[in-house]
């Protein structure tokens, strides 16, 4: 009997065969396409345009030394040849409305910046910008066409094809209809200087918005009034509206500070604003709950009680919002400090930029944990000179000479290298006579994110 | 033509008429014929009967019924014509020459029909009469003849056509069979009667042809009617050295055609009938018929090699002719009609390759036999669908086939299909040879891959439609499912009698194809492999059941086929033919040897580049698009994707279960149970891994559709093998076996025809780029994809790649460069990056849906200017640079190779194809017993012969 069943059970075999391999197959992953993250890529080649003039050093350099490096001035400027050397660290002025400057070498990180000092009948002050390379979505805060305040957006296309670009205003009431400003196409390698009062005049208090919608343009804004808080400052991009951000590098600001905040959504945006300064964060007083509407360009007072001291803005809002700062130092300059990213990479702060300006101080903020700056000094032909560190706590805001005076290597210090060790974000502050500057840190452009790319199988 | 009904006039003076019956080992006929002359009602006054050498007592059989002084014996080798003469000798001068042959019998108003005919015009010098098949005796044979351009004896009737009284009108005709030929006497004499150069074919249309010329008529009298077994043509004539060889038919039809044409077109015929003959010795050969080739090639030599007598043929005729060959045109066959010929040939061929299951007849033949009243009562039989089941279920399948393709149809029209898995078909069909032989391809394209092998069938099929190679795929992908069933059904046919469970299996098979969704995904490799599959099965049982190298060669064959289409096919094959190995023993090593040797020598460079690289097996024709299965997909044979419902395949699979039981088919199920599992371990091996592409992605998922519908038709013919123990069963469980056996295709054919093949493959109507980048002299860089997942791209060539065209794409070393660039040009773009893709022929980028972030990126690049696009969301730059846009060399070692595939294959499959040899017996006596003995048919009775 065992074995008739056993002789008629034994096609039960397969199918448990079936079901076995069934099994398992199912306890090992089943093969599929992943999706691929992006992935870093080596920048190779960077342009950038800086606003030029008599009046206006130019510096250009790196952070490792490039392959080459073409200058090209508008309007047939003269270029001196040691602008052109992308092993150095270079400085000159070109009698040129602008420049642009083309640089090649895998990660090596071109950065061009621009200083002098304004003259008085623009405002006067202390005018030390970035070189702005090519813009997606740029925005522009603390900018005016009316009440002796007067800002210029220059544009300069980069590359060899048409620049289109629309520029969008607004002003404390929203949106601002602009005259001619959509559209606007530059040809190849021109820069252009569009006076916002020439598309919205008598707007005291206007943000602006540059969207790139072909070819490769660069854009920045100086900003110079003649009002009782005189100046001039070129106004470089904030971040894009977001709903949480830091603007630092707060200095000073004897005749007071300004927050300066767009809501460019279609919904009111409620913000709560917070000082981090030398001791830590607080909430700042009469700066919470604070309703933007839609369109609005607000410029917000920032009460005194809030210190003079070296701070930072922590921004959060419930609707996206661009920010910036100006700081009134004086009766005579101000500085504009724009929102930025945490620090990733290595920053260059311009040291030797014509004989207009100082050695500038870092402000650094750590909004979150402790962090670490190094900063390394080097000199025109890119050698190290020396380095030193700044610890900040986490939730302040410290601050730094970015290089120190009684180092022997003081003078011949061109720029300095700030790489930081966590989150960080920061300014340089410069400062000399009456006038007043900031510069956001940004990391040179050394390396970009790019979608992972592969050949399709046909 | 068709004339009056003649008058019986020349009763009041009858005619003289003198018989000539000449006879050449006939005495399996005589006998009949010779009693069938005693039967007429108006007899020849004078007859002579002309014995040829006859070995088998013909003449002794003439003798006894003529009387020995009316008997001429002719020595061997003698022509009909020459035999004539000898008889007209010996026979007394009449007006009417009346000539007989051994194997055609007459009834007794033949003569007098003829008679009727012959006297009803002045200008008639020669009558035929109706002939008919002897034994059948109701076929029509002749109706007079006429001779086509290409030299051949044209009836004009067809095949087996019955004699229903559709040609009872006399009418004037080039030429009439000499069996039963009725001539004037004084007409003979003139024309010099039949030429001793066609001594045995042809001779009666030469003749005709001359009498025409000369002003006279030849005239068919369907009121006499002959009966003629045809001994010469059928090869039932017993032969003796010296008879005519058999290439004399050709070489006469050469001649009279040569001899006969006009002065002008003789020269054109001259040149026509040379080549075209050394082209059906070409075809012959092709088709493996080596000994009409011979007889061909020996006719030519024949005819080609004696001028001067072909000079002194054309000399006599032309002092007998009056007029030109222009003023009987109408005589001769339409010069469509050898070509007409030629597609009933391919058509038959075609049929008999899917000729429907063995039915029953009606017999129509013999029921004309009955009165007219009688055919109006006739039954037509059991209905179609009951007479031809199969033909029925086919020809349903095919129209829910095109119901199903609706999304499909416009593909018919123009441009073809494509989407998914599937490119486009090349411009012409030259694309898919250029691939095979082509000496360099287009930029953008790797000069260092081998061609897809699947090139060459699809290079060979197409070219008959050489302008529209997309009808090709269209068709193949329309009629997928019918198609899978016919292979199915033919191998159902092996593995069950009965007819309506394996037609049920053959259904499924084809539902299974439908259900995995191959079609809508553009899986063509797939679709083909599933067609061939069957047909692989089938031979490789061919092979178990009578081993032989040429079937063994077939099996190889076939899987290189498939191989070439789905590599997998190449794998399962081997792990099918390791069991068939394991089950037939030692003995059956050689012919798989020779089987895989076969495929593997077929397949040839494709073998390494594709089936033996590991992994890549699972990359079929197209692109290799990721496949999505699930595990269930995999069990209810499916492959992920757009796929019928899952549960419809279950009652299959729990029947297939059940087949194991019955002890009595037990062994058999078990087999197909073995396969199963083979192919379900191959599907679950895709279902656990990824495999690369010639780009460098290591990740792709493979589409394992072809083990999968395997798997699951290995159980579906477990359930075919148990069916008749299962039908046998209490009724309530056949029921229920039927019941859920027909579920499935009942359940998928539903699902397919409310789904319809809505999927990525559609028709191309679109371009791939727009169609001004298409004209631009450079590549095109189509970008797809996001941020989050990745960018892929692709370089693409005018319109776009074709079938086949995949698989030259660079590999991943190869694209380095343009990759970096393209990597670049999405992250920060430079100079550097323009210039590498213009090296590497680009000159446009097309974004068909790109995110904006890296449409601002791309335009921010520098020598990149933006262009219109064609539709909303898609961008479009051209570059600032001159593309290198010269096509790549393909090295020649490569076309050679190519070239010498080509030839295996064409060697290959003249060696699986039979051989044709003439049957040797059919000169013996003994043949004559495999055929109806006509000395043993009756003739038909007076009146039935008067009513037909």
């Amino acid at each position: 009997m065992t074995r008739r069943f056993a002789h008629r059970a034994w096609v039960a075999v397969l199918p448990v065969a079936a079901v076995a391999m069934v099994a398992t197959a199912s306890l090992v992953p089943a093969g599929s396409v992943e999706p691929v993250a992006p992935r870093a890529v080596d920048v190779v080649e960077t342009s950038y345009a800086c606003p030029a003039g008599s009046a206006i050093t130019l510096a250009a350099g790196q952070l490792r030394a490039g392959q080459d490096r073409s200058v090209r001035a508008a309007k047939d400027g003269t270029i001196d040849p040691k602008l052109t050397d992308p092993s150095r660290w270079s400085t000159a002025s070109v009698d040129a409305p602008g420049v642009i400057v083309t640089e090649t070498g895998r990660a090596s990180g071109p950065s061009g910046y621009f200083a002098g000092r304004a003259p008085a009948r623009g405002g006067g002050g202390l005018v030390v910008g970035q070189c702005s390379g090519v813009i997606d979505d740029a925005w522009f805060l603390g900018a005016g066409s009316g009440d002796r305040h007067f800002s210029t957006l220059i544009l300069t296309n980069v590359s060899s094809a048409p620049a289109v670009a629309d520029i969008l205003l607004w002003g404390p009431d929203g949106p601002v209809d602009a005259v001619d400003a959509s559209g606007v196409a530059l040809e190849p390698y021109e820069v252009r200087r569009v006076p916002l009062a020439d598309l919205a005049a008598g707007e005291p208090a206007l943000a602006v918005q540059v969207l790139r919608t072909r070819g490769a343009m660069a854009a920045v804004v100086n900003d110079s009034s003649t009002a009782d808080l005189a100046g001039t400052e070129p106004i470089g991009t904030t971040r894009a509206p977001t709903r949480d951000q830091y603007v630092g590098g707060i200095v000073g600001g004897d005749r007071g500070k300004t927050l300066l905040v767009l809501n460019p959504g279609e919904s009111t945006a409620r913000l709560d604003v917070e000082i981090v300064a030398k001791k830590g964060t607080f909430a700042g007083t009469g700066l919470q709950d604070i309703k933007i509407e839609p369109g609005e360009y607000r410029e917000i007072e920032v009460p005194a009680s809030t210190g003079k001291g070296r701070q930072a803005y922590h921004l959060r809002s419930d609707r996206p919002l661009a920010a910036s700062a100006r700081v009134n130092a004086n009766d005579v300059d101000y500085a504009v400090a724009e929102a930025s990213v945490p620090l990733e990479g290595e920053a260059i702060v311009p040291i030797a930029a014509g004989s207009k300006i100082a050695i500038p101080e870092l402000v650094l903020t750590a909004p979150g944990s402790d962090a670490t700056v190094d900063v390394e000094a080097f000199d025109a032909s890119m050698s190290s000179l020396g380095s030193s560190t700044v610890r900040i706590d986490g939730g302040t805001t410290a601050h730094a000479e970015a290089v120190d005076p009684q180092a022997d290597y003081a003078d011949d210090v061109a720029y300095v290298v700030v790489r930081a060790s966590g989150t960080v974000i920061g300014a340089s502050q410069y400062e000399k006579d009456d006038g007043v500057s900031s510069l956001a840190l940004r990391a040179a452009p050394v390396k970009v994110s790019a979608p992972a790319v592969s050949r399709a199988d046909n | 033509m068709d004339e009056p009904a003649p008058v019986s006039h020349w009763l009041d003076d009858p005619p003289s008429v003198g018989a000539v019956l000449v006879s050449h080992n006939g005495a399996i006929w005589l006998p009949k014929v010779l009693g069938s002359f005693s039967r007429m009602v108006h007899a020849p006054d004078a007859w002579r009967g002309v014995d040829v050498a006859s070995a088998d007592g013909s003449a002794e059989l003439v003798r006894d019924s003529f009387g020995a002084d009316r008997v001429v014996r002719a020595p061997k080798g003698t022509g009909f014509g020459d035999a004539v003469r000898l008889g007209l000798e010996a026979l007394p001068r009449t007006d009417w020459i009346w000539l007989l042959h051994d194997d055609s019998s007459v009834l007794p108003e033949t003569l007098s029909g003829l008679l009727d005919t012959a006297t009803s015009a002045p200008d008639i010098a020669i009558v035929g009469p109706k002939i008919r098949e002897w034994p059948s005796l109701q076929r029509l044979l002749e109706v007079g003849l006429t001779v086509t351009g290409t030299g051949g004896r044209e009836t004009g009737l067809e095949a087996g056509e019955p004699d229903a009284g559709q040609h009872d009108r006399s009418r004037t005709v080039l030429a009439v069979n000499t069996a039963g030929m009725l001539i004037r006497r004084d007409v003979w004499d003139e024309l010099g009667g039949l030429d001793p150069q066609l001594p045995l074919h042809f001779d009666d249309i030469d003749l005709g042809w001359r009498a025409a010329r000369a002003g006279y008529r030849t005239v068919t009298a369907p009121s006499g009617v002959l009966f003629h077994a045809e001994a010469s043509t059928h090869g039932v004539r017993r032969t003796v050295p010296g008879d005519r060889p058999t290439w004399e038919r050709r070489r006469a039809g050469l001649f009279v055609q040569l001899a006969n044409a006009g002065p002008v077109r003789f020269w054109w015929q001259y040149v026509r009938l040379l080549i075209g003959s050394l082209l059906r010795v070409a075809g012959l050969l092709v088709v493996k018929d080596p000994e009409s080739a011979g007889d061909e090639l020996l006719a030519v030599r024949s005819v080609y090699a004696h001028p001067v007598r072909l000079l002194h043929a054309r000399q006599r005729r032309a002092r007998s002719a009056r007029r030109p060959n222009r003023a009987i045109r109408e005589l001769f066959a339409p010069a469509w009609l050898p070509y007409q010929h030629g597609l009933d040939a391919a058509r038959a061929a075609f049929v008999s390759m899917v000729r429907p299951e063995t039915i029953e007849t009606v017999g129509r033949r013999s029921t004309l036999e009955q009165t007219p009243h009688d055919v109006e009562e006739l039954d037509d039989g059991p209905p179609l669908l009951q007479r031809r089941p199969w033909l029925v279920t086919v020809i349903a399948l095919s129209i829910l086939s095109l119901i199903a393709s609706r999304s499909l149809l416009a593909g018919i029209v123009d441009g073809g299909l494509s989407g998914g898995a599937l490119l486009r078909a090349p411009d012409t069909a030259g694309g898919w040879w250029s691939l095979l032989l082509g000496a360099d391809r287009g930029a953008g394209l790797s000069p260092d891959a081998g061609a897809p092998l699947f090139a060459l069938p699809l290079a060979a099929a197409a070219t008959p439609v050489w302008s529209r190679p997309d009808l090709l795929i269209t068709a193949i992908s329309i009629f997928a499912v019918p198609l899978a069933g016919l292979a199915a059904h033919r191998l159902g046919r092996r593995v069950s009698t009965h007819r309506g469970h394996r037609i049920v299996w053959a259904l499924t098979y084809a539902a299974a194809v439908a259900a995995v969704g191959a079609v809508p995904q553009g899986r063509f490799g797939t679709v083909v492999a599933l067609v061939v599959a069957p047909i692989i099965v089938n031979v490789a049982w061919q092979l178990a059941d009578r081993p032989g190298w040429q079937t063994a060669l077939r099996l190889g064959v076939w899987i290189a086929l498939g191989t070439a289409f789905a590599p997998v096919v190449l794998v399962l094959s081997l792990l099918g033919l390791v069991l068939l190995w394991f089950l037939k023993g030692r003995r059956f090593g050689r012919q798989l040897v020779v089987v895989v040797g076969t495929a593997a020598v077929l397949l040839g460079p494709w073998l390494v580049q594709r089936a033996a690289v590991p992994w890549r097996w699972w990359w079929e024709a197209g692109r290799p698009v990721p496949g999505t299965e699930s595990m269930l997909d995999i069990v209810t044979g499916r492959a992920g994707g757009l796929q019928a419902p899952w549960w419809l395949s279950v009652p299959v699979l729990v029947l297939g279960v059940l087949a194991l039981a019955p002890r009595r088919t037990r062994s058999s199920v078990v087999v197909a149970w073995g396969l199963g599992l083979l192919a379900l371990a191959v599907a679950l091996l895709g279902h656990v891994m990824s495999f690369e592409a010639t780009t460098g992605r290591t990740d792709l998922s493979p589409w394992v559709a072809v083990p999968s519908v395997l798997w699951f038709a290995a159980l579906a013919t477990a359930v075919l093998l148990a069916a008749p123990v299962l039908t046998n069963a209490a009724r309530p469980i056949a029921v229920a076996a039927l019941v859920a056996a027909v579920l499935m295709p009942v359940g998928v054919g539903g699902w397919w025809l409310a789904r319809g093949v809505d999927g990525p493959v559609g028709p191309t109507s679109d371009l791939a780029v727009p169609a001004f980048l298409a004209d631009r002299p450079g590549l095109t860089l189509v970008l797809t994809g996001n941020t989050a997942d990745g960018i892929t791209y692709r370089t693409v060539d005018g319109a776009g790649p074709y079938l086949g065209q995949e698989a030259f794409e660079p590999s991943a070393a190869d694209s380095a460069d343009v990759t970096e660039a393209v990597q670049h040009l999405l992250g920060r773009g430079t100079d550097s990056d323009i210039a590498a893709l213009s090296a590497a022929g680009v000159d446009a980028i097309y974004a068909p849906d790109v995110e904006p972030e890296l449409a601002r990126r791309i335009d921010s690049t520098p020598r990149i200017e933006q262009s219109g696009s064609d539709q909303p969301g898609s961008r479009v730059w051209t570059l600032d640079s001159d593309p290198d846009v010269n096509d790549v060399a393909v090295p020649w070692w490569r076309r050679g190779v190519a070239g010498v595939q080509v030839v295996v294959w064409i060697v290959a499959l003249l060696l699986t194809a039979p051989v044709r040899r003439r049957r040797r017996d059919e000169t013996d006596d003994a043949s004559v017993a495999g055929r109806d003995d006509p000395a043993t048919t009756a003739l038909p009775k007076d009146s039935e012969v008067m009513t037909s």
